[in-house]
């Protein structure tokens, strides 16, 4: 009896204590997580920096030392460039760990061990891509570089420095909530981080889209509605307006019957993100400067999260002095300055993504058809392992010369009949060495070595721009493009007829770039680089943008001598142009004589509207509610299309409906009676005033306005609730200089004034802080200053006296056994 | 009687400060041992020694989570609570220390039980505080 009960008791201790160290369900593991020693509780913070001052890394060569400025930016001081890596990769492993392990288990399709079943779906379509598989290649591809191998691999010994002295009380919050250990980095990782930047930025594709338009509607109709330059209304203002070429091009013909490849009447579903990352460069001579010195600006915009996916840092060496923007996993600065010039990219992808139909000999799949041949087929077996699962998942990948067959049999695309197999060629795939890009633009000091340095980016393909503090500016557009013919890849590709493989890239010598133009400034807001009529290779892109650039260009030719707070200013426009051209259409189509009092008043608020969103009007929201609802009712044929289908740009609908007064798409069908257009414009008023009225409703403390309205969150990684700022008060939308939407929008604002006597001053602000860790006081302090349009000056010298003496914490970093 | 009350009282402040001590060099399951080897030591019966042990650990885990609330004035436990669905970041306090005394106290509850079935013997005067065991 005695026994029974003594073994009864240790099995409850133990039961209950095995209970408590692991994780059930959502719950983290409770007893390390509550433990005031080492669970959460031990992450809070009240300083924001509780650090020691003088450290030992085993893997430094000489003494390093780090000055912490008031913004809580390390300037690392080394004697050397591998001590330089190697406390850049730890001192963002100190603020970043959890985030920059996280962003390569997302790209490796390697969340399932951490999250579980739940995204095993993910996971697997992660590998399908071949995300995992081309991170490996590069990997060993760039560290046959010497100086990169060295850069690569400082960096990584930095981080696993950091790692390796870390006990479960110092794991970010992050790993304690979900109960698992922080991973050692690798070059791989630092490859897969490339491939996750690559992806987020040209990882974009309509060959879907445009395939389930163009079986319902035919070609007549898909490029009336989706045409690669819209008439009539002002021009797009290219990047680069005066482009010659002085060069002969080939341009292969274009096959006979490319836009009729069979498909059934399954419909293609949605298979990917569609959110435009825009982004913001310029840079303004000294003739067209206020101070007479060069001046430049970037503003990268990007899905916004906490912690931020920037991470600010100043590197000093003998050879080397440069800060800017890092993003953490990635060595070097990524857009920044150093003692002569300021550099930065907006994206510049042009149809880098491409789907190819494959038609596999028989059920082993271990042929496919290809010309008058049978091509052999590779198979990868992937392995998934899958948290709270003793066994991994095995997913077979199967590639074509084209690349990994995404979609197929046992990964349909749709549940219909049949299944499609469908190749992938993405140019992000391809080998390349951006890191080494990046280290020698961190070294740049002239034009001829900037243009030496970007000409080997590859992957994402980036408008990149830069200004020299003796007065030169430049912008290339620069990367991997495909030579195509006229409108391969705007569907899906047949993969057995070699004339729709990708032709060899774009000669590098026939880059569509400009220096020095005379108007004295050149920007770039994601336009389509060039007139397609002055460029013989065929530059189409779904997601080239209409509006920002012209309002920039607009502001810039209007302003004659441009300052840092013209900067400011333009980073801060609200502008719409959208509403612009579109609201006076839809004005003019109301039928006010019906109007009551209120209705009236409305009407004429929206009349002498200016079209800027600011955050506080409410005219915005009127417009904006109205314009939604609107476009979905004139484009209902679209959206009522099985399958996965894209509306027409803004452009090309305010275009359709000034031009076109009786299109067939314009009649809706609405209660069995067919609808004119100028029908469904007062219908759909009607219907805005209603939704705002029950927001209102649903808002009874808050008056009406945009911010709130649009009530713009940015959230925690993981999304956890309490971990983001939610409702921040700030204007614009998409396609204003100001791109914030709901979240999305400027992930950094950086401007640099090229100072030939004092050197580089430059001013930035991000909306997230330095430190990543949730309990930091300062953990998401810059949102409301970002949101304001403030700047934060950034310390920056040659001289290492200046910046000790701004410091507020010095800490010292000597080498270790 | 004299003799338990003091037995008692020594046990919750050597499980208090002894946990407290061993947390800083082995995991959070140190709450376990360390109120295990002193049950077994001083056993002041069967609940006396689980009251010890949720009192001695369960107060120590209280007071550091009160404090550390306090100190840093709840940044962190205001968004662990709102994640954990508690309402009042004094649940969760109120939940540490609940949870470190349930282990504590099931800890000294284990090394009581071990005492008593090596010792069981030797034992002869059964006293107040023991339990139905």
């Amino acid at each position: 009896m005695r026994l029974l009960k003594t073994v009864f008791v240790l099995l409850l201790t133990l039961g209950t204590t095995f209970f408590l160290d692991n994780k059930w369900e959502e719950f983290p593991p409770l007893g390390p997580f509550l433990s005031p020693t080492h669970g959460f509780w031990a992450n809070a913070k009240k300083e924001d920096l509780s650090v020691e001052e003088v450290i030992g890394v085993p893997h430094l060569r000489d003494e390093v030392r780090v000055y912490w400025d008031k913004h809580n930016i390390a300037h690392v001081v080394a004697s050397n460039d591998h001590d330089l890596y190697v406390m850049q990769g730890y001192l963002t492993a100190f603020h970043r760990l959890w985030q920059m392990n996280t962003q390569v288990r997302k790209t490796a399709g390697r969340l399932s061990e951490v999250f579980g079943e739940d995204l095993l779906d993910f996971d697997r379509l992660q590998r399908r891509r071949g995300f995992a598989e081309s991170a490996e290649r590069m990997a060993k591809h760039i560290v046959l570089n010497d100086t990169v191998r060295s850069m690569v691999l400082a960096y990584t010994s930095g981080v696993n420095d950091y790692i390796s002295q870390l006990a479960y009380k110092d794991y970010p919050f992050e790993y304690k909530l979900l109960g698992y250990e922080p991973e050692p980095w690798s070059a791989e990782k630092t490859c897969l981080l490339q491939k996750e930047m690559s992806s987020t930025l040209s990882f974009k594709s309509r060959d879907l889209e445009n395939t389930n338009f163009l079986r319902s509607f035919g070609k007549d109709n898909f490029d009336l509605l989706y045409p690669e330059s819209v008439g009539g209304l002002p021009d797009q203002r290219f990047m680069v307006e005066d482009f010659v070429d002085d060069f002969e091009a080939e341009i292969p013909p274009v096959p006979i019957g490319f836009d009729s490849i069979a498909f059934s009447s399954t419909s293609l579903p949605r298979h990917g993100s569609s959110v435009l990352d825009g982004s913001t460069v310029l840079a303004i001579s000294p003739e067209k400067s206020a101070t007479g010195n060069a001046l430049f600006a970037s503003q990268p915009d990007l899905d916004l999260s906490i912690p931020s996916l920037w991470y600010l840092i100043h590197l000093q060496s003998p050879s080397l002095n440069v800060m800017g923007a890092s993003i953490p996993g990635f060595p070097g600065i990524v857009i920044g300055f150093n003692d002569s010039l300021a550099w930065g990219t907006t994206n510049g992808p042009r149809d880098n993504v491409d789907w190819y139909l494959v038609q596999f000999a028989d059920e082993t799949r271990d042929n496919y058809h290809y010309g008058e041949n049978l091509h052999k087929t590779q198979h990868k077996i992937e392995e998934i392992d899958i948290r709270g699962r003793r066994a991994p998942f095995r997913d077979t990948l199967i590639f074509t010369h084209h690349g990994p067959v995404t979609y197929d049999r046992n990964f349909p695309l749709s549940d219909g009949n049949p299944s499609y197999d469908l190749s992938l060629r993405w140019s992000g795939h391809d080998l390349s060495n951006e890191p080494k890009v990046f280290y020698k633009i961190n070294r740049a000091s002239d034009l001829d070595s900037f243009y030496d340095a970007i000409s080997g980016l590859l992957s994402p393909p980036q408008n990149v721009s830069f200004a020299h503090i003796g007065g030169d500016i430049g912008i290339w557009a620069q990367g991997y493009f495909p030579i195509k013919w006229a409108q391969q890849g705007v569907f899906i590709l047949d993969g057995s007829d070699p004339s729709h493989d990708w032709g060899a890239a774009v000669p590098q010598d026939h880059v569509i770039y400009s220096i020095n133009p005379d108007v004295g400034y050149l920007s770039s807001a994601n336009e389509r680089p060039v007139d397609p009529s002055s460029y013989p290779y065929y530059t189409y892109y779904g997601w080239y943008e209409h509006y920002r650039g012209r309002r920039l260009k607009e502001i810039l030719d209007e302003t004659e001598e441009v300052s840092v707070q013209d900067i400011m200013n333009i980073q801060n426009d609200n502008f719409n142009y959208v509403a612009f051209e579109i609201l006076p259409i839809l004005l003019d189509s109301l039928d006010t004589k019906s109007f009551k009092n209120e209705e009236s008043q409305l009407y004429k608020r929206l009349s002498s509207w200016n079209y800027f969103n600011e955050a506080d009007l409410s005219e915005p929201v009127y417009f904006e509610v109205w314009y939604e609802l609107f476009r979905n009712a004139l484009w209902d044929e679209i959206l009522a299309l099985p399958g996965t289908t894209t509306l027409p740009t803004d452009l090309t609908t305010a275009y359709l409906l000034k031009n076109y007064p009786s299109l067939p798409f314009w009649d809706n069908v609405v209660d069995g009676g067919v609808e004119s257009l100028g029908a469904t414009i007062n219908r759909t008023y009607q219907l805005s005033l209603g939704k705002i009225r029950l927001w209102k409703k649903d808002h009874p403390e808050t008056r009406l306005s945009w911010a709130a309205y649009k009530a713009t969150s940015i959230k925690h990684l993981l999304k956890l609730p309490g971990f983001g700022v939610d409702n921040v008060w700030v204007g614009g939308r998409d396609h204003t200089l100001n791109a914030v939407t709901e979240d999305h929008g400027p992930s950094l604002r950086l401007i640099v004034e090229l100072d030939k006597e004092k050197g580089p001053q430059a001013w930035m602000i991000y909306p997230g802080t330095q430190s990543g860790n949730p309990s930091d006081p300062s953990y998401h302090k810059w949102v409301k200053k970002w949101a304001n349009g403030e700047y934060l000056k950034l310390l920056f010298s040659a001289q290492e006296e200046d910046i000790r003496e701004h410091a507020k914490f010095v800490q010292e970093f000597f080498p270790i056994k | 009687m004299v003799g338990t009350s003091i037995k008692v009282v020594f046990s919750i402040l050597l499980m208090g400060v002894l946990s407290y001590y061993g947390e800083q060099f082995f995991p959070w399951w140190i709450i376990v041992v360390v109120p295990a080897f002193i049950g077994a030591l001083f056993s002041p019966g069967a609940l006396g020694s689980f009251i010890c042990g949720f009192l001695g650990v369960g107060s120590v885990w209280f007071g550091m989570a009160w404090f550390n609330h306090h100190q840093y004035e709840g940044l962190l436990s205001g968004k662990v609570s709102e994640l954990l669905s508690l309402s009042n970041p004094m649940y969760l306090i109120l939940l540490t220390g609940a949870l470190g005394g349930l282990v504590g106290g099931l800890g000294a509850l284990s090394g009581h039980s071990l005492r008593s079935f090596f010792l069981r013997k030797k034992r002869r005067n059964r006293n107040p505080l023991e339990g139905s065991w």
